[in-house]
């Protein structure tokens, strides 16, 4: 009851005040100087009307500045606080107390934020649950795999078998072998999108990584009669980053061109420092990528249709995987293609100053 | 056959446990199994085997306190740690209490049992060198390091290694393929940290690569291991 008559009293003094204002302002005003105006031009040397409708203008300009004072100023703090809110901020609360329109225009857009902000924590919480729930599945799921895959591998060795049976378990350990990977990619995966995959950013010398993981498929290239090349420079090529994880993205690249490459082509792998960025790139003379396919080459679970990588074994989630780790360092993985020509992944990354010396006594 | 005859395999999972425990027997191995932690330090206790593999988690102690354990003992028995935790950061935890190898499930009992022998050839080395009679010396590729005489050969040229130079050298290549931390580096070669880091060492590897390797930028010999320390070479094993 006390707050429906304080709202009706102050809703009285605004009319009255207005009134008041307005009528000042045209009769005392407006019809005030007219006629000193006509005083004036009949040669009167001092008009006398001039006083009060000077003041009564002046009244109504105070009136209507009091009066966007009061009510745009409210509305300009309203309007900033919605922007905050839009921007992201679901925690902010807009401020009016006031118990008028404004107030309750507030107060409506807050539950409106509120109930934003449920379902937003909701969604995260589910997406949350989603990959903790692909985090544990996979982690859970190698106990199995490991009894599967050992056993079936010792099937495969435990002497002659039929044609039959012998291709029978050749599949089933490849298949596992396959899924082995996949929950091993899943795992990685789930931990980069919760951004809970550990990384040990260190100075390093990129040239002894790539040529340590270039070393690695010499034997790989050499059965598949594949020429490959490492065209690295002399100096050590610092950069700042996980040594693991880049050593993944250039044998997960190396892994594919090799897969890509027919007998008798050649890969290079080739490290060049451009500018302040030391670029690493993988370059095949292999199949190719259509056109159409290039912009979805980092999705997850991506396949060449042409290709038919599954049954080359890929998981889809090599890519998504290495573009990750990528960004996570900062830089950018990218990919040009043209089909039967060959394709050149390269990935760029800041280089860094070498090391400083610590001065050991000997 | 290397010089590792006996395997203790400590691991929970029955199936699992009877998988490595078969595929070992079959390579001529003596195996016993253990399927707990405690189990497992005590058997390791009353018996001298000359290799363990052992699971990271266990009921009642966990892998990482058996090996602790295991290394507290005066005989150097080789670790090869099992585990379905593939983090980064077990891996570490592994391998800086003293595990001398790390293998990840689902893993290929080709793999498992390649590595087992990799291990034997490094107890093998050990035992050689410890041979009272024997020649003190350890060949790889052009490299030869004289342990009785501190010096380090290359093509029969003496690399004149400084002290704490010979000293990683020696460390690194007693156990071939084995990942030491900076840090355990340094306490081992008595390289004193003087910034506070471990860092101290990477100096004395920068130097060494550059009278050991060809090419101290992509060395053959004292190979990084990237966000922990460096190991030998096992290519020669």
């Amino acid at each position: 009851m006390g707050r429906v008559v304080n709202k009706l009293s102050v809703r009285i003094v605004a009319v009255l005040a207005a009134g008041f204002g307005l009528y000042e302002f045209f009769v005392w005003g407006l019809l005030g100087a007219e006629s000193a105006w006509r005083e004036v031009q009949r040669g009167a040397a001092e008009p006398s009307g001039w006083i009060r409708p000077t003041a009564a203008v002046l009244a109504g300009i105070l009136t209507a500045w009091a009066i966007d004072w009061c009510v745009m100023r409210r509305l300009r703090r309203l309007n900033r606080d919605v922007r905050e809110v839009a921007g992201g901020d679901l925690a902010r609360r807009l401020g009016s107390r006031a118990e008028d329109e404004m107030g309750e225009l507030a107060a409506g857009i807050n539950l409106l934020v509120d109930a934003l902000r449920d379902n937003f924590d909701e969604l995260r919480t589910n997406d949350e649950l989603r990959r903790r729930l692909v985090a544990n599945v996979s982690h859970e799921l190698r106990t199995p795999l490991t009894s599967i895959q050992g056993y079936l591998e010792t099937a495969r060795n435990a002497g002659p078998v039929s044609p039959e049976i012998s291709s029978n378990l050749d599949i089933c350990h490849r298949e596992t072998r396959r899924l082995a990977r996949l929950v091993q990619d899943l795992f990685q995966l789930s931990k980069l999108d919760t951004r809970q995959l550990e990384f040990h950013h260190e100075t390093m010398s990129f040239v002894e990584l790539a040529d340590q993981v270039g070393l690695a498929f010499e034997q790989r290239m050499l059965e598949k009669e594949i020429t490959f090349q490492t065209s690295l420079p002399d100096d050590a090529l610092y950069v700042v980053g996980d040594g693991n994880r880049l050593g993944q993205v250039i044998t997960n690249l190396l892994g594919n061109a090799i897969v890509f490459t027919d007998r008798g082509g050649s890969i290079t792998l080739e490290c060049v420092q451009e500018g302040s960025q030391v670029i690493c790139r993988v370059i095949d003379t292999g199949v190719g990528i259509a056109s159409k396919d290039l912009p979805h080459i980092f999705d997850s679970f991506f396949h060449l249709e042409k290709s038919g990588s599954r049954n080359l074994g890929g998981t889809g989630l090599g890519l998504a995987i290495c573009k990750a780790i990528v960004d996570a360092h900062g830089g950018t993985l990218q990919v040009e293609s043209r089909q039967g020509d060959g394709t050149t992944f390269w990935f760029s990354l800041d280089a860094a100053a070498e090391p400083e010396l610590v001065e050991p006594a000997d | 056959m290397t010089s590792i005859r006996s395997i203790l395999v400590v691991e929970d999972d029955s199936d699992i446990a009877n998988l490595v425990c078969m595929n070992l027997k079959k390579e001529g191995y003596e195996v016993v199994h253990a399927g707990d932690g405690r189990k497992g330090i005590e058997l390791f206790d009353q018996g001298l085997f000359d290799m363990v593999m052992l699971d990271l988690m266990l009921p009642h102690v966990d892998g990482m306190e058996v090996c602790r354990h295991i290394r507290s003992s005066e005989r150097y028995v080789p670790v090869m740690m099992v585990t379905a935790k593939s983090e980064d950061a077990n891996k570490v935890a592994g391998l800086e209490i003293g595990a001398d190898d790390y293998v990840t499930k689902p893993f290929s009992i080709a793999e498992v049992l390649a590595r087992v022998k990799a291990l034997g050839r490094r107890v093998e080395m050990l035992t050689k060198l410890s041979d009272e009679s024997g020649e003190k010396a350890l060949e790889f590729g052009d490299i030869r390091i004289e342990i009785d005489k501190r010096i380090v050969l290359l093509n029969g040229e003496d690399l004149k290694l400084t002290q704490k130079e010979f000293e990683i050298m020696r460390i690194l290549s007693l156990t071939p393929g084995r990942p030491y931390s900076r840090r355990s580096l340094c306490e081992k070669a008595g390289v004193e940290s003087f910034d506070g880091t471990d860092r101290t060492i990477d100096t004395h590897i920068k130097r060494l690569r550059a009278k050991v390797e060809k090419d101290r930028n992509r060395p053959v010999y004292v190979l990084t291991v990237w966000g922990f320390g460096y190991k030998f070479t096992d290519k020669f094993c």
